[in-house]
């Protein structure tokens, strides 16, 4: 176990120097500098005041040295400061972080929350009419695109209770309800493709399990249909949606780039694609390094939790 | 299970039915479609701008008048394109790589891992944002953006099954008979692998066109005034209040499109692939 | 001139109380909704709309531009022009104190005028002052413009130079994040793509101002919902909308337009250094091609006029565009030229469109299938703007389209766009014609005389010129009803706000 977890570990540590190199060269091939654009497009065109803010910002030298310069400085907990305001890129991402967690956390505490009793209840409605609608409605769930979701809940949540407020954002620590009011679409936003899936899938890993000889077993010993489900079959289905949870986050944080800009909601996705635009380097790079490390280590949790829950996996 | 003996379960299953009448429907309309639409996708009709369906414009007019449901035929094509030409990519791009990795095993597998890993790190919609922003935003940018991203699906569906065919006796025995690689994955391993590539496939489709709609709805698919279902979307949301007509039409195509391949290849992977059965 | 402007003041007060026969009130914060979030809010450093909705708020000038575009006194009370033209005075107001508590003087004024011109601050301002020779403190309360050429359009330009505090840029305060001025609000706390908060200046020096306690920036990329949030009242302010805007809302209960003519302008830009647009008969043509009393309809939903080189806001200035026969609607007239410029087959080029405004995109689209009815095969190019500027800073497009701010004095737009060598003359146009009227023109001190060259330029200008001015929108604002008091600016300036109130 532990030298399957240190294995692990070492490929992180490759994985993550990889992704470094990709989102460092990837942003600065973008044509257009944090220079031009700060200039725009009513000024003075000299080449010398474009290069001296270019030497002010350290985007002059080589490529390779400025990488090293980061990624040095990456490593002592520095990821710079913002382009445009000066702010320590760790202030801003601090900033940031625990809205889009929450966000992210919440849908999927939802989706888990509904898709368990619902994979229970279809798992026991099983004739063919139930199969067929259970599986439209879960694929079309799978398959709603979230801006159309999001704007038809915005439009839908104005029409039926204009007082409601479904925008903008408010801290928690200063309105905790006010703050829940206005997360609570959102959140449904993203938990609802999940529920659909999580919940189709539960239902057809216990479907499998039914059918297995230990739960055959089980039945055979007069057990009730109840303690058959809850004890024996729901525990083991859990485990693939243990290990999906890992693919699921990574599906969310995608959702919640698309989310905050219809709900106008600061999160890390509107601070990446932002700082995309205004070529903001530092805040680029080291959004996305920590967003990457964070799916990363789930992913390594997820497979570490799936190699205790499941006694067949072995540590390979 | 040969392919050929296990397609025909699909024709018996409704919902099998139901996913390829959506897909071909879908398919339809983006190839005939376009000689069929009764306007132009970019007509311009400003009097009739706005408006709801009618027998004229059958699911109404956008902001500059422009036939709906011709843009939705067209924005079909667009969509698809997008999604054949990414899926494809990823496909050539990706089985052979995952098969060949597994096949040499040592260096060639472990880089191919790491690189997988390293795509696999980033968010999906992030890594494709950044790789249209890195391109220009087009439409086939956007479907090389999606390729890109979804190389390691297609790597990782085909290493696992090659690395147990490769251990297999008979794979084995043909490399006795002195069959080179490229015999060996050509005719051993690659039939072998038909069936998960094809349900793979098929399901990628589904996301690819969720994808590209998203692209498009952020502005970074096909260039207006060419229309996409994402774009279309995205424009009509802004006369949401006075004409939802627009922005609702094109959602349902995103859905129908995105849902006729996942239903299909839902009902596939039952039909070829009983270990993963979805019921 | 001080008499003058109080009397001004006095009537315009009688006015506006009688016809809102409503006392404003003191209190509330206003909750704003706007687009996108400004980068940083140094006035002298910006360029973008976004910074300089807050900055309006924050900072002052020597003088201001009103609702009516016209010049008046702000931060300077009263000044004398020497007859040649070339000396400005101005008497500071007195008791005026910055944010941070130091009082306003003549060196603060001066420095912030040189740091304009310094090329390390990097201000787009700095071309606009090129025949300043230099600014001196005469007294702790008066400030002397030296200048080395009459310059007629010196106080329109005066009016964007915002007044900062030297002690406290010196001592390293960075104004890109904690601004400081004298305005009627203060920054009081900035959350990137959040809010901007602004709270009230109890030490404002125009008696009673502002009325609102707070003005609270939201920002809201999205304009569905910014639709949504003004009609269920979560904001009671959208500042400078789009007009697909303005048009959702126009209906919506307790929801009112406020609206004036826009200086901003939609406009075709062309790349005279290459083909086709190096040919003047083609981009006459590209005139002729264009209907854009349709796209008025189209784009503006009928808000808006047809659009000269100079906005029918700038009234005595302006030509009407009946003067030119290309504004005319004739595609076959168009096809006619463009045959005589050697393209009988028509031409293909690219249309870089900035895409982060709705209305650029909208209007390049209707111009496109406009042109191609004259044998203009355009390929748009929808970029966001890093992208967009590089290649308009470097000349690579062949045609832009575009939505640019204007200004207030002809002199002020044309110098730097069509002389040759101009600051934003990125087309590579080069008239020695033009380039003669134009020095004239901001030389010239007699009224008369300078509306005479800018008449004779638009002339030149409006068909063959690089640019295809398209449109002048109104420019629309949305509040709620019980929002009282603001002006709209054609300038797009909220600096009204300290005017506004929210009636109980």
């Amino acid at each position: 176990m532990i030298s399957y977890f240190l294995k692990r570990l070492l490929d992180l540590i490759v994985v993550m120097f990889g992704v470094s190199l990709v989102v460092f060269l990837m942003i600065r091939l973008i044509p257009g500098d944090a220079v031009e654009i700060m200039l725009g497009a009513n000024t003075e065109i000299t080449p010398e005041r474009l290069n001296a803010l270019r030497d002010k910002l350290g985007l002059n030298q080589p490529l390779l040295v400025q990488y090293g310069h980061w990624l040095g400085q990456a490593l002592r907990g520095n990821l710079g400061q913002s382009v445009w305001t000066g702010t320590p890129v760790t202030q801003e991402i601090v900033q940031r972080l625990p809205l889009t967690l929450e966000l992210t956390l919440l849908s999927l505490g939802i989706g888990l929350l509904f898709a368990i009793p619902v994979g229970i209840l279809t798992a026991y409605w099983r004739n063919s009419l139930a199969e067929m609608l259970i599986r439209i409605l879960s694929i079309t769930g799978v398959t709603l695109p979230s801006f159309w979701l999001g704007t038809l809940f915005i439009f839908l949540a104005f029409k039926l209770a204009p007082a409601w407020p479904t925008l903008g954002y408010v801290p928690f620590s200063e309105n905790p309800i006010g703050h829940l009011q206005r997360i609570i679409l959102p959140v449904l936003t993203l938990a609802l493709p999940l529920l659909a899936g999580l919940s189709r899938l539960l239902r057809s890993s216990l479907l499998d399990l039914l059918n297995q000889d230990f739960i055959r077993t089980a039945r055979a010993k007069g057990l009730s249909e109840r303690t058959v489900v809850y004890k024996h079959a729901l525990k083991n289905a859990l485990i693939p949606l243990v290990t999906v949870v890992g693919i699921q986050v990574g599906y969310l944080f995608g959702g919640a780039i698309v989310v905050e800009q219809v709900f106008a909601l600061p999160g890390m996705g509107r601070l990446i694609v932002g700082a995309i635009n205004e070529r903001n380097y530092p805040l680029v790079q080291g959004s996305i390094l920590l967003i990457t490390t964070i799916f990363v280590l789930i992913n390594l949790l997820v497979d570490l939790l799936y190699a205790r829950l499941d006694p067949r996996v072995e540590y390979a | 299970m040969t392919l050929k003996r296990s397609l025909k379960p699909l024709l018996h299953s409704p919902l099998g039915l139901l996913g390829l009448l959506l897909s071909v429907l879908v398919i339809g309309a983006a190839l005939l479609g376009p000689p069929l639409a009764p306007f132009a996708p970019t007509q311009q009709d400003i009097l009739a701008r706005l408006s709801g369906p009618s027998a004229a414009h059958w699911l109404g007019t956008d902001q500059f008048g422009r036939d709906v449901f011709s843009r939705i035929l067209y924005g079909f094509r667009s969509s698809l394109e997008v999604a054949f030409a990414s899926v494809g990519i990823a496909l050539i791009l990706g089985a052979p790589l995952g098969i060949l990795a597994a096949y040499n095993g040592g260096w060639l597998d472990r880089v191919t891992l790491r690189v997988m890993d390293v795509l696999l790190a980033f968010p999906i919609i992030l890594l494709a944002i950044g790789i249209v922003a890195l391109l220009g935003p087009s439409q086939w940018n956007a479907a090389l953006a999606i390729g890109i991203v979804y190389i390691p699906i297609f790597v990782r569906l085909t290493r696992g099954p090659a690395l147990v065919l490769r251990a297999s006796d008979y794979v084995q025995a043909a490399q006795a008979l002195g069959a080179g690689v490229g015999r060996v994955v050509l005719r051993h391993i690659l039939p072998n692998l038909a069936s998960v590539i094809l349900v793979q496939t098929t399901l990628a489709l589904s996301t690819a066109i969720l994808v590209e709609s998203s692209l498009a709805f952020l502005g970074l698919g096909t260039q207006p005034p060419n229309p996409s279902l994402g774009q279309m979307l995205a424009e009509g949301r802004a006369y949401l209040t006075l004409s939802p007509w627009t922005s609702l039409f094109s959602g349902l195509a995103i859905l129908l499109a995105s849902l006729g391949f996942n239903l299909l290849g839902d009902v596939l992977r039952d039909t070829l692939d009983p270990r993963l059965q979805g019921r | 001139m001080r008499c003058r402007w109080w009397g001004i003041s006095l009537a315009l007060s009688l006015m506006f109380g009688l016809a809102l026969a409503q006392t404003p009130v003191r209190g509330g914060t206003l909750q704003l909704a706007v687009d996108s979030s400004p980068a940083g809010l140094d006035p002298q450093v910006a360029t973008a709309f976004a910074t300089f909705l807050i900055t309006g708020e924050i900072y002052e000038g020597l003088v201001e531009v009103n609702e009516r575009l016209g010049i008046q006194p702000a931060l300077a009370e009263s000044w004398k022009v020497s007859d040649d033209g070339l000396r400005y005075t101005f008497k500071l107001r007195s008791g005026v104190t910055f944010h941070n508590g130091q009082s306003l003087t003549s060196a603060d004024v001066v420095y912030s005028f040189d740091r304009v011109r310094d090329p390390k601050t990097g201000s787009p301002l700095a071309s606009r002052f090129n025949l300043v020779k230099e600014a001196k403190a005469t007294a702790p309360n008066e400030v002397t413009f030296e200048l080395t050429q009459p310059f007629a359009p010196f106080l329109s330009e005066l009016a964007g130079l915002s007044i900062v505090p030297s002690e406290y840029v010196k001592g390293g305060g960075d104004l890109q994040r904690k601004a400081v001025g004298t305005g009627p609000f203060m920054l009081k706390e900035w959350v990137p793509d959040t809010f901007i908060l602004l709270e009230r200046n109890p030490r404002y020096w125009r008696a009673g101002r502002p009325y609102l306690d707070a003005l609270k920036f939201n920002i809201v990329p999205d304009a569905a919902t910014r639709q949504v949030g003004l009609a269920s009242s979560t904001y009671q302010f959208l500042p400078n909308i789009d007009p697909s805007l303005a048009v959702t809302l126009k209906d919506t209960p307790g929801v009112k337009l406020l609206q004036t003519q826009d200086l901003s302008y939609s406009l075709i830009g062309m790349n005279v250094s290459r083909k086709p647009f190096d040919n003047p008969k083609v981009r006459e043509a590209l005139n002729y091609a264009i209907d854009r009393k349709a796209l008025v309809q189209a784009v503006y939903f009928g808000n808006g006029t047809p659009a000269g080189p100079l906005s029918p806001a700038l009234k005595s200035w302006a030509s009407p565009t009946s003067a030119w026969a290309c504004y005319d609607y004739n595609p076959a007239k168009a096809k006619e030229l463009l045959a005589q410029a050697g393209y009988p087959n028509g031409v293909d080029f690219t249309i870089l469109t900035l895409g982060s405004v709705k209305t650029v995109v909208d209007v390049a689209q209707v111009v496109q299938a406009q042109l191609a009815q004259a044998g203009f095969r355009a390929k748009l190019e929808v970029m966001e703007l890093g992208k967009f500027v590089q290649d308009w800073r470097n000349s690579n497009f062949d045609a832009f389209a575009s939505l640019n701010g204007g200004s207030i004095d002809p002199d002020g737009y044309f110098f730097r766009t069509f002389s040759t060598g101009g600051s934003t003359n990125v087309f590579k146009y080069s008239n020695p014609q033009v380039d003669q009227l134009l020095n004239q023109g901001r030389t010239a001190t007699s009224l008369e005389a300078r509306r005479k060259i800018y008449t004779r330029l638009q002339a030149i200008l409006a068909c063959q010129g690089p640019i295809a001015h398209l449109v002048y929108g109104t420019l629309f604002s949305a509040a709620r009803d019980n929002v009282q008091g603001f002006r709209p600016n054609p300038t797009r300036s909220l600096a009204s706000l300290r005017d506004t109130w929210l009636a109980k």
